[in-house]
This record gives C-alpha cells, structure tokens and sequence, in this order.
C-alpha cells in the first residue's frame, strides 16, 4: 500500500487513487532534478522527450517548476489542454503531450506558499489525463522544495531521476542535497547528468563517485544555443550538438532511442 | 466537466477505505470549495451513479459548498469568493475552477493591491464525515 494513501482519521483525499492510478499507466517517470538554477533541466527535460517521441516512445512532459515554468517557452506549446470526462488532456508538441501550470496561468506570476505549491501538485497530477506513456518527464524546479518532494512521494516505486549539473561547485555542492533527498525516498537514481560542460575533467564525476551513483555523462556547451532556446521548433533542437550529446548518453543509460 | 473525473476519485477513496477498514460505508459528505466553481448539479449526478456502480452501493450523500476566503500575506485583509473573482474574465475563472490556488496569479489583494494571496478556506474537494457499518 502507498504510503501517500488516506489514512482512516479526517477526511479522504479524493486525489491519492486518482494519481496512483494515473502513474500505473506510465512504464517510467523520470523526474529531471538538480540543485541549481540555470543548469538546463527544463531544456534537458524538453529535449529528452522529444528525442524519446521520435524514437516511437508514447512521451509526456510534465513541468512542476511551478515558479519557472518553460516547458511551453521551450517547445513552443500555444494550445491549451482540453478538458474531458477523463480529466484534462494535454496538447501535443513534436509528439509529446505536455502539462504546465503555464498553459493555464498563461505567463503570470505564480505567487504560491509551501501549502498552494503541494495543492497544484496533486491538483495536475490527478486532472491531467496522458493516458498510456512509455516516458513521462518531469520538470522539476531547482532544490528540494514541495515540488520534489510531493511528486517524489506518489512515484517512488516506478520512479526514477536523474540529477544534473554543471562543472561548479556551486552546482555540485547543492546536487549533493537533492542526492539525498532522492535517497531517503528511496527513489531510483539514473545517475549524475553534467551540463555546459567546457573541457577538461568532470568534475561532477566525483560527486557521483562519492555518492555511489553512476556519472552518466557531460553535455558539452553548445554555443549555436545561445540566445536561441525558445526561438527553435522541435526539429531544429533535436539536429543541435546538445541533443545529439544528450541522445547518446540517454541511449548508454537504457533509455529507448 | 472534470467533475466526472472527481465523483471518480471520491468513490474510489470510498471503495479503499471500505476494503481497509472492514466497514461498508453508509453514508458521506462531499465538502465542495467555492473557487473550484464545480457544477454541483453534474457532480451529484455523477456520484450517485457511480455509487450505485460501485462497491460502496447504497449509500447516501450529500454535496455542500465550503464558502471560500482568500488572505493577504501582506495586509491581512481576507476575500470573499465575490470579492476575489469579482474583475475575472471567463479565462481566468476557467483556469481556477481546475487550479483553486492560481487565484493568487490572477487577482490582487482589493485593499493593498498584493498579489501575495493565499486561499484560506473554500479550495477544492473533499469527502468528509463517512459513516460505515461493520
């Protein structure tokens, strides 16, 4: 039994079997984390689902940076999901079904405290209908918040994360947290995902040495993105040298591509 | 019309709760909050028939609205429902009826202009009170 599931004292939950129920359709959810800003999880998170849909994987995108979304900034996602008997149903970008908060806040501030934050969380987890998926990627906000936390709890058991970073050891330091959060919840972790990275050693390779997890591998910096992330369609991104890195190193770590 | 999709979730709650507990439930309340703006009437509809479909069979319900009250973290004044989604459009109540909490994203504190809402009561659905039999 889940421990998210509702307990016997107060009121019931009418959301927990909803999400369990959700998730069981999704062979793998793979919850895109990190500890800083900036590292490139929503482009890595993006980017990954598309590469996965063109691979013939049914592919979701579910953005719970609820404070930052840019899943839609990213993949250029205008339409709204459409609300039916089975919840609402997201619209599809180069194949992928994507779910933001963003779609129905459309670009205004999302001003919401710890409590809101878990609310929102359930409230799309349990509404949004994908129906079957081979992949959903989740879009997560930097650190160790309520976002992590809340969807950390409901997909542990057919969970699985991937923790990014970039050669600093600003970035590193706080990957460490996140690391143990994921541990403590006894969530599957992939490995360590370098980001940006400039040459030389990967530094985050020790980190994931220290943490007894697998240094998946560094994602050179891709200069031809500068400036240019939200401006390219599904297919520009997928011919760019960052996806063409990132294809590779998802394919070594068993991902279907 | 995702109030299918919620008579959905409260029955299965029930359906849980009645395998977990051993007693077959006779009675609940479906607490509705005032921001999700659900229609009641399509609710109760749905509910009564999936409890009939379901193990929790026969027993009876009621669907009550949880009047809503919106704070200001920054001056404390506290909103009605009427008072919050006052100045929405269409498309914003839409997009609060699935997400309560994006009221804040969406309207201002009437007495300090903040956006710094939070909902203090009147959010979404619950069920409450449920009675069974061993």
């Amino acid at each position: 039994m889940s421990r998210a599931r509702n307990s016997s004292k107060g009121p019931l939950d009418y959301r927990e079997l909803l999400i369990e129920a959700r998730l069981r359709d999704v062979s793998r959810t793979v919850l895109v984390t990190g500890g800083k800003g900036g590292v490139g999880k929503s482009l890595i998170a993006a980017t990954a689902a598309l590469l996965l849909s063109r691979s013939n994987n049914r592919t979701g995108l579910l953005d719970l940076d609820l404070h930052g979304p840019s899943s839609c900034l990213i993949l250029g996602v205008e339409d709204s999901p459409v609300e039916a008997e089975d919840g609402l149903i997201p619209p599809i970008v180069g194949g992928v079904k994507v779910m933001s908060v963003d779609l129905l806040s459309r670009g205004r501030p999302l001003p919401l405290t710890g409590r809101a934050k878990e609310e929102v969380v359930k409230e799309v987890l349990a509404l949004t209908f994908y129906g079957r998926l081979d992949y959903l990627l989740v879009d997560l906000p930097p650190g160790t918040g309520d976002e992590l936390l809340t969807v950390s709890r409901y997909v542990r058991r057919r969970g699985e994360a991937i923790v990014v970073t970039t050669p600093t050891t600003l970035s590193l330091q706080v990957a460490k947290r996140v690391i143990q959060i994921l541990e403590s919840m006894t969530l599957k972790i992939v490995g360590v995902l370098e980001n940006m990275h400039a040459g030389g050693g990967s530094p985050s390779k020790e980190l994931a040495r220290e943490a007894g997890i697998e240094f998946l591998g560094a994602i050179p910096y891709d200069p031809s993105l500068d400036g240019r992330v939200g401006r390219l369609r599904p297919d520009e991104l997928l011919s760019t040298r960052f996806a063409e890195s990132l294809r590779e190193i998802l394919r070594q770590a068993s991902y279907h591509l | 019309m995702h109030e299918f999709v919620i008579a959905r979730g409260v029955v299965e709650s029930l359906r849980e709760f009645s395998l977990r507990t051993g007693r077959r439930v006779s009675s609940f309340r479906v607490l509705v909050g005032e921001l999700s703006m659900l229609n009641l009437e399509v609710l109760g509809e749905a509910l009564g028939r999936l409890v009939e479909e379901s193990e929790v069979r026969g027993a009876s319900f009621t669907v009550d609205v949880e009047p809503a009250e919106v704070g200001c973290g920054s001056c404390g004044h506290v909103m009605s429902f009427g008072e919050a989604v006052s100045e929405l459009g269409e498309e914003e109540k839409e997009a609060i009826h699935f997400l309560p909490d994006l009221i804040a994203s969406f309207t201002v504190c009437r007495r300090c202009g903040s956006h710094d809402l939070r909902v203090v009561s009147g959010r979404g659905v619950s069920v409450r009170d449920v009675t069974g039999t061993e």
